[in-house]
């Protein structure tokens, strides 16, 4: 996809990975400092997603919880408005132009997306307390505890994610076969769980890297976990763990084992985990569901 | 396999999860006691966290065939057990109400050009009205001018401008003058030396509103005006002395301080009037709210100065009220929560017998800032006491109705 801003053309998403020789992160080791691209991210998507040639919208970001409360609101001031966008499909040259109007942006850290989604459908629609584990490029952990989201006992992990991952088999890949491999290059195997890579021709067995370094990075997550969970009230029982995000499938288990063996669970109670149903979108189906309500109740 | 046999054989694989947790655990404290040896114990736990790894796996794989074979066969004896929440409180009051509020209408009081109005009508006095959203002046001359001072303040930096908004003469005032075309509707209620009552809605690309009562005022008498921004929905606040009694109304439920910050949107505005009607029937004949007047900065330069300043403190009430908010929505213990409402206030502000002065700016003549930071405090205050004050009331009707609804 191409976005074209003031007669400039830019790739957007996989294209930008594969085509472009200047890459720009909208992440920048884990904080969320590149505004303007991820307005012209978000302003790139939305023509795709709408029906019509004119549409007002509200919209619901998730950022992550190291986001200051500045920078939420920041983002949410830009997206606020009305603009004119005009994207371009690379393959067929087809152009869509569209106005957008942002009546409302909600920012909240994103994996309250999940955390939202599983209340929200349990039975009495009540708070529990309880810590989300997203596992995605960014992991990131969120506590939530009488209903309140504890800023203190959250954090991003910038050490222990699917990127991570990603890099650290790309660099013991390196090692081993002396080609300088980009950790995105793998990321799309390691996402789709695949335990094979191919460089120059060769294809290579990556799965004992990759157990190995699962169990690394687990434990760096669960110690981390466990550090958080020291910063709660000494009379604070967290009740759930949720694991979400589109590393669940890799990091469950360890991560599962890892609670098991560390007694952080009441009675072992297995039912206290819960791996969400659709880990990549649910941080995504949790803040469609609190905007649509917003939206019902008037809010 | 049946439902009842899956979940027996869940059951099943749980207890053996517990059994091997328990082992690890074991071999963990006799390494400890050096019981065992190193690579024993590495060998031993290898061996049992592989085993645990496949009973978890085989667990994850028998609940989604559980979960299938309810959907199919809507049996609801096999329902897996459902989510025990033990809280009462509602998800919907998380602090993503919190959120909500600094993210989209928080910030636009920050980020948007406020005009701040001060003004002198013509053998009255000087008047200070508060931050506005930015309005298109209206051109026609009229024979008595009411020459407003605006200050376009724009995250921590303030440009002055000058308005001129014309009213008819004020003494002839009229209950309502309407120059729409010129983007300005004035209500002028009858009162008349003693108080003015009016409301501009400012029209363009902003529809604001813009409702306030005025004293009468002149220099000497500041000092016994009484201070309050009405609000209507922000009730009781509790660093207020209040002394007159006309900041107060009452229902059967007791009596409440009422404040506001100055400019309101439409909407609100319009409801004032509402509550106006709802409380006459209620039996309220006395609610008056009134507009603290104070002495009108006469130093642009002044105000320039303390531009930063505007925004310092704002941040600093947005990181206390971050605290509140998390007390706030429990509800449990409202006096403790206004308590720490109170303190936050008596960080900010200094109360002195002519009024209530902004702490860190105390030696200058601060109305600029203490109106903008009422302003803000309310606001900010509005959404949690709001909550507050709707339970302390339901409570209190309970009480007049014998009930104990607490």
């Amino acid at each position: 996809m191409i976005i074209i801003e003031n007669e400039e053309e830019l790739y957007i998403g996989e294209l930008a990975r594969t085509q472009s020789e200047i890459k720009n992160f909208i992440l920048d080791q884990g904080t969320l400092s590149k505004i303007d691209d991820i307005f012209l991210l978000i302003k790139a998507i939305l023509p795709i997603i709408l029906d019509e040639k004119e549409e007002d919208i509200i919209l619901g970001i998730g950022t992550p919880i190291s986001t200051t409360v500045e920078q939420m609101k920041e983002l949410s001031s830009k997206f606020k408005g009305e603009f004119d966008v005009s994207i371009k499909n690379d393959a067929t040259k087809e152009v869509i132009t569209k106005k957008i109007v942002i009546k409302q942006v909600f920012v909240m850290p994103q994996s309250y997306g999940s955390y939202y989604d599983i209340v929200s459908k349990s039975e009495d629609n009540s708070a529990i307390d309880a810590i989300v584990i997203s596992l995605d490029l960014l992991t990131e952990i969120l506590t939530i505890y009488e209903g309140r989201l504890i800023r203190n006992a959250s954090r991003n992990l910038i050490n222990a994610s699917l990127f991570v991952l990603s890099n650290k088999i790309a660099q013991a890949l390196q090692q081993k076969i002396g080609i300088i491999i980009n950790p995105h290059s793998i990321l799309e195997n390691i996402r789709g769980n695949k335990d094979q890579v191919i460089f120059s021709g060769k294809t290579y067995d990556i799965s004992k890297l990759k157990e190995h370094y699962i169990r690394q990075i687990a434990h760096e997550m669960v110690d981390s976990l466990i550090n958080l969970l020291n910063s709660l009230p000494i009379e604070a029982e967290i009740e759930y763990f949720i694991i979400t995000g589109e590393a669940m499938e890799l990091f469950w288990t360890e991560i599962e084992l890892l609670i098991l063996e560390q007694n952080l669970l009441d009675d072992l109670d297995l039912d206290r985990i819960i791996k969400v149903k659709d880990p990549i979108f649910s941080n995504a189906i949790g803040f469609e569901a609190m905007v649509k309500r917003k939206i019902d109740t008037g809010d | 396999m049946s439902g009842d046999e899956i979940l027996t054989k869940i059951d099943q694989l749980k207890s053996r999860v517990k059994d091997i947790v328990k082992k690890i655990q074991n071999l963990k404290a006799g390494l400890s006691r050096a019981e065992i040896s190193l690579d024993d114990f590495q060998v031993q736990k290898t061996s049992l966290e592989n085993e645990l790894r496949g009973i978890l796996r085989q667990i994850a794989k028998l609940k989604e065939n559980v979960e299938f074979t309810l959907r199919v066969r809507k049996e609801p004896k096999v329902e897996p057990q459902p989510q025990v929440i033990k809280e009462e409180a509602p998800i919907f009051t998380v602090p993503k109400d919190f959120m909500y509020y600094f993210s989209t209408e928080f910030e636009d009081f920050l980020n948007k050009a406020n005009i701040y109005l001060s003004g002198e009508i013509e053998g009255i006095g000087f008047i200070e009205l508060g931050f506005i959203e930015f309005f298109f002046p209206p051109t026609t001359e009229k024979n008595k001018p009411f020459n407003v001072t605006g200050l376009v303040v724009q995250r921590g930096s303030a440009e002055n401008i000058r308005l001129s908004v014309n009213l008819t003469d004020i003494s002839d005032y009229q209950s309502r003058y309407d120059n729409s075309e010129e983007g300005l509707i004035v209500d002028l209620e009858p009162e008349i030396p003693k108080a003015i009552s009016f409301q501009i809605n400012a029209q363009g690309t902003h529809i604001y509103s813009f409702r306030a009562v005025l004293k009468q005022v002149n220099g000497k008498e500041i000092s016994e005006i009484n201070d309050a921004f009405f609000d209507f929905e922000v009730k009781a606040l509790p660093f207020a002395e209040v002394q007159n009694i006309r900041d107060l109304f009452e229902t059967k439920t007791g009596k409440y301080l009422v404040y506001s910050y100055l400019a309101c949107e439409k909407e609100e505005a319009e409801l004032l009037k509402e509550l106006q009607v709802s409380l006459k029937e209620f039996g309220v004949n006395n609610f008056e709210p009134l507009l603290k007047i104070i002495p009108a900065l006469k130093q642009t330069k002044v105000l320039l100065e303390i531009g930063q300043e505007i925004n310092e403190n704002i941040l600093f009430l947005i990181n206390n009220f971050k605290f509140l908010s998390n007390e706030l929505y429990e509800f449990r213990k409202i006096e403790e929560v206004e308590n720490k409402l109170l303190k936050v206030a008596e960080h900010i502000f200094k109360f002195a017998p002519d009024g209530i002065i902004l702490r860190p700016l105390e030696n200058a003549e601060n109305a600029l800032i203490l109106s903008m930071l009422f302003r803000s405090f309310f606001k900010i205050c509005k959404l949690g006491i709001r909550k507050l004050n709707l339970l302390k009331t339901i409570s209190e009707i309970g009480k007049d109705y014998h009930l104990d609804i607490s």
